[in-house]
């Protein structure tokens, strides 16, 4: 096996999400338990079952036209203006315009792309009479812009960010759902222990609060669709969760060789120690019953840490607020962490914000982060009818000052694709 | 011929070797027929046929019939997942078969899989009954009836084929990897990042065997107007010169540290070389610029510790002028410069499997195989009459894969000894 000789350090880090502009607000309104669900303003829900979401301020995002990038704009998905203001402040918190070799810098994103508007859906089914729908029309006319194309690809974004923030290393894209985010991480970690980048930004983002986004995870009945009020959606491990409330965010960090970025005297916030990744195989639309691929993914990332499940001291949890999956990660987690497993806080930050599919994993490092160098448990609020198949240690409601040194935190995609992440407090 | 280029050095630390090679293109359902196909002159470019592309006036490389593999999957995703599916599950059938690899052979836990999968586009006829039933009579949209009527009538698995890991999941499934994983999109560089993390995966001992490989686009009305509102195809009436034609495709390889496919006996196809990465769009704002490619190649160079005059044969990712100056820049343009071929001329652009495809007929090509022979289509005046090409033995080729939006990425591969069993 190859000596894992590169350690890699995060030297920075920024979020935007339903419940902050920035890293500090959304850790400070986390730990203080706020909610970011609320009735969705951004589109039309009248008449449907799910009407809440979390939505980012927009006065959060950059101003495009102050900072002289019209250009941008234009093809500019919500998702990329989302993902620009969580790298902003990461690339401002890691120093990163102070590294000369902008080759060895390099971004790995987990985005999808933009959803098709309801507009672009009449552009591109123009109707040719008679049943006859004329898609090739669109590129005849000229009504259809390349644009609209060009903010559903998911590379798009990555190649606007490595072109914003002067990054000419490897860049990739990463599609795999909910997993997203946290591959991101883990892809980068890879690729800067093995030499090919001094640096990367790493990360992920999703904007799926409009119509056609919206109307899908509706219709497969995916999202909860009884509450009392939106801020008690959200229930992970809770008896009378009923599904995932869907949100928008962007989370990012900055990923650095520990050596460079001892050299240019970067902040070190954590070490990232290890990662691993799995497959369900199981089905597409369902999680292993017995949580084979979320076990498997979590004791990757500690073998790949060099550490054994008992020196895990934090979980942050999948936890979407499903039926399904907060049974099964609680039953991997104990299958993992054993007799242990009652004793180790575990928590889902989703209860406050939501579930930022894409961006999850990356804004969950984050706070995973900022929680251990801020000796605080974030809390999984609504937590108000234990399940007794749910029954491990879910830090409820309150936040939990708490020293930890070594964190776990999991993303599970759609489709069977896991990923975990082992960050630690950061030791010379 | 120039020296070795400066750079960073990050040499693999042990070797990996591909073991089991599997394709799926417009012409043909194996690598042998490929391959026998471009040297017999053949181009899979033709007339499209699947859907009525009259208003298009354009060609493409379709994969007619695509092989069937039997799965259990449930209709409705197959359905979903269309032609990327059969893509993705053949290739890799006969990858998996041609390094001997069947159930049993390795813990699924121990199987990583790696795939740059091409863009994927919704299914009209999944969404157009919400908007046929929204029209008012001048044939607008009635906005007022679309929302909390129209709506109702979208397929609820529409998002399904949107996502372009899904049939990748489905492949997973099928059989049965449970492993390292990770996908990437959607274009040609995402097919070389593939290789390189399970390269990377299988240099950590994080897994046994990995499948890496890709999968082109679908060609369909999306793809054809996406790539012509690009302006990667030309409009009806212009000439294709220097234009892509979108071509379908899917390629898988099989690799597993040297070492541990010498033990169980595998055929060593070739070794995997190195890596290079680079993300920089030209002036237009189109391609990868010279720059980002030329340091693209330079990188795989030194990762695999070899100067250019060592490299045989170049599998170019398209015509595209910032590709040439950057390959004539570091090898030159003299008779002993590597013969250049370039696939996607009798192809199409397969975007993510590009450069899988390209890698496997790459290590397919024989001592004896005369690159001076292959059609002059497929070869890239004015060097394919150098001496590489004259019979004198194809070792190391190297493999561009080139995004449209600034990214591109090389790697090098040597071939084996079991290439020719």
């Amino acid at each position: 096996m190859q000596q894992k000789e590169k350690r890699v350090v995060v030297t920075g880090y920024g979020m935007i999400t339903p419940i902050g502009k920035d890293s500090r607000q959304t850790f400070e309104n986390a730990k203080n338990g706020v909610s970011g669900i609320s009735l969705l303003s951004s589109f039309e829900t009248e008449g449907l079952p799910c009407r809440i979401g979390g939505q980012v301020d927009d006065s959060g995002l950059n101003d495009f036209t102050a900072k002289g990038l019209q250009g941008i704009e234009k093809c500019s998905s919500r998702g990329l203006k989302l993902m620009i203001s969580a790298v902003s402040e990461a690339a401002e918190s890691a120093g990163l315009d102070s590294i000369q070799n902008r080759n060895r810098i390099g971004v790995s994103l987990g985005y999808h792309g933009e959803n098709p508007s309801v507009e672009d859906l009449v552009l591109l089914h123009r109707y040719g009479g008679a049943g006859v729908w004329d898609v090739s029309g669109l590129t005849k006319t000229g009504v259809y812009s390349f644009f609209n194309f060009f903010r559903r690809k998911p590379d798009v974004a990555t190649s606007i960010l490595s072109i914003l923030f002067n990054c000419k290393g490897s860049s990739f894209t990463i599609v795999s759902a909910c997993a997203a985010g946290s591959q991101a991480i883990g892809e980068a970690l890879g690729i800067i222990r093995e030499g090919r980048a001094d640096a990367m930004i790493a990360g992920g983002s999703e904007s799926n609060l409009n119509f056609m986004g919206f109307v899908g995870f509706v219709l497969i009945r995916a999202l909860s669709e009884r509450y009392s009020s939106p801020e008690k959606a959200s229930r992970p491990f809770d008896r009378k969760r009923n599904g995932f409330v869907m949100s928008e965010g962007a989370g990012a960090l900055v990923l650095e060789s520990l050596d460079h970025a001892l050299e240019r005297k970067a902040p070190i916030f954590a070490e990232v120690l290890g990662y691993g990744s799995s497959a369900d195989a199981f089905r597409i639309t369902d999680i292993h019953p017995k949580g084979d691929g979320a076990v498997f993914a979590m004791q990757r990332a500690i073998a790949d840490a060099g550490l054994t499940a008992s020196d895990i001291e934090y979980i942050n949890a999948h936890g979407t607020s499903t039926l399904q999956n907060d049974q099964i990660e609680t039953l991997a987690i104990n299958r993992v962490l054993g007799e242990r497993a009652k004793d180790v806080p575990v928590s889902s930050n989703k209860s406050m914000m939501g579930h930022t599919i894409a961006a999850a994993g990356a804004i969950e490092a984050g706070l995973t982060i900022m929680g251990m160098n801020n000796g605080i448990v974030l809390p999984t609020i609504n937590h108000e009818f234990p399940d007794p198949k749910c029954d491990l240690d879910y830090v409820p409601n309150h936040a939990r000052k708490l020293e930890h040194g070594i964190a776990l935190s999991n993303s599970f995609g759609f489709g069977g694709q896991n990923a975990c992440l082992c960050f630690g407090k950061f030791r010379q | 011929m120039k020296a070795v280029p400066e750079g960073h050095s990050y040499p693999l630390t042990g070797r990996v070797a591909i073991t089991g090679v599997g394709a799926v293109c417009s012409l043909g359902n194996s690598v042998r027929e490929i391959l026998l196909g471009l040297t017999s002159g053949k181009s899979g470019i033709k007339e499209i046929s699947d859907f009525d592309a009259d208003g298009f006036g354009c060609m493409a490389a379709q994969v007619k019939n695509p092989p069937s593999v039997k799965t259990d999957v449930n209709p409705q995703l197959a359905r979903s997942m269309g032609k990327h599916l059969s893509l993705l599950l053949s290739p890799t059938e006969q990858a998996l078969g041609s390094a001997g690899i069947g159930p049993g052979t390795f813990d699924p836990r121990d199987m990583g899989c790696f795939a740059g999968m091409g863009m994927v586009d919704y299914h009209v006829e999944d969404l157009l009954p919400a908007v046929v039933k929204s029209l008012d009579p001048s044939g607008n949209l009635d906005y007022d009836r679309f929302f909390p009527v129209g709506s109702r009538e979208i397929y609820p698995l529409w998002p399904l084929a949107m996502l372009n890991n899904v049939a990748f999941c489905q492949a997973s499934i099928h059989f049965g990897l449970r492993g390292e994983n990770c996908v990437f999109s959607p274009h040609g560089d995402a097919g070389i990042q593939a290789v390189a993390e399970a390269v990377r995966v299988l240099e950590e001992g994080k897994a046994k065997v990995a499948l890496a490989g890709g999968v082109s686009e679908q060609v369909s009305e999306f793809s054809i107007a996406r790539a012509r509102l690009k302006g990667l195809i030309p409009p009806p009436g212009e000439g294709p010169e220097n234009r892509a034609v979108l071509g379908e495709c899917g390629a898988m390889l099989v690799l597993e540290p040297f070492s541990a496919a010498q033990e169980r006996g595998a055929d060593i196809l070739a070794l995997v070389g190195g890596f290079g990465f680079s993300c920089q769009r030209d002036e237009k704002g189109v391609f990868a610029s010279e720059h980002a490619v030329s340091s693209a190649i330079r990188q795989a160079l030194v990762h695999a510790g070899l100067d250019p005059c060592r490299i045989d044969a170049i599998m170019l990712s398209s015509l595209n002028q910032n590709e040439l100056k950057a390959v004539r820049g570091i090898f030159g343009t003299d008779m002993e410069s590597p013969a250049m071929v370039v696939t996607s001329r009798a192809l199409g652009e397969m975007f993510a499997a590009g450069p899988i495809l390209d890698a496997a007929i790459g290590l397919s090509f024989e001592e004896k195989t005369d690159l001076a022979a292959l059609p002059g289509d497929l070869l890239c005046l004015p060097v394919q009459r150098g001496k590489r090409g004259g019979g004198s033995g194809i070792r190391r080729v190297l493999v561009n894969g080139i995004s449209y939006e600034g990214r591109c990425a090389s790697m090098i591969i040597e071939t084996g000894p079991g290439k020719n069993r």
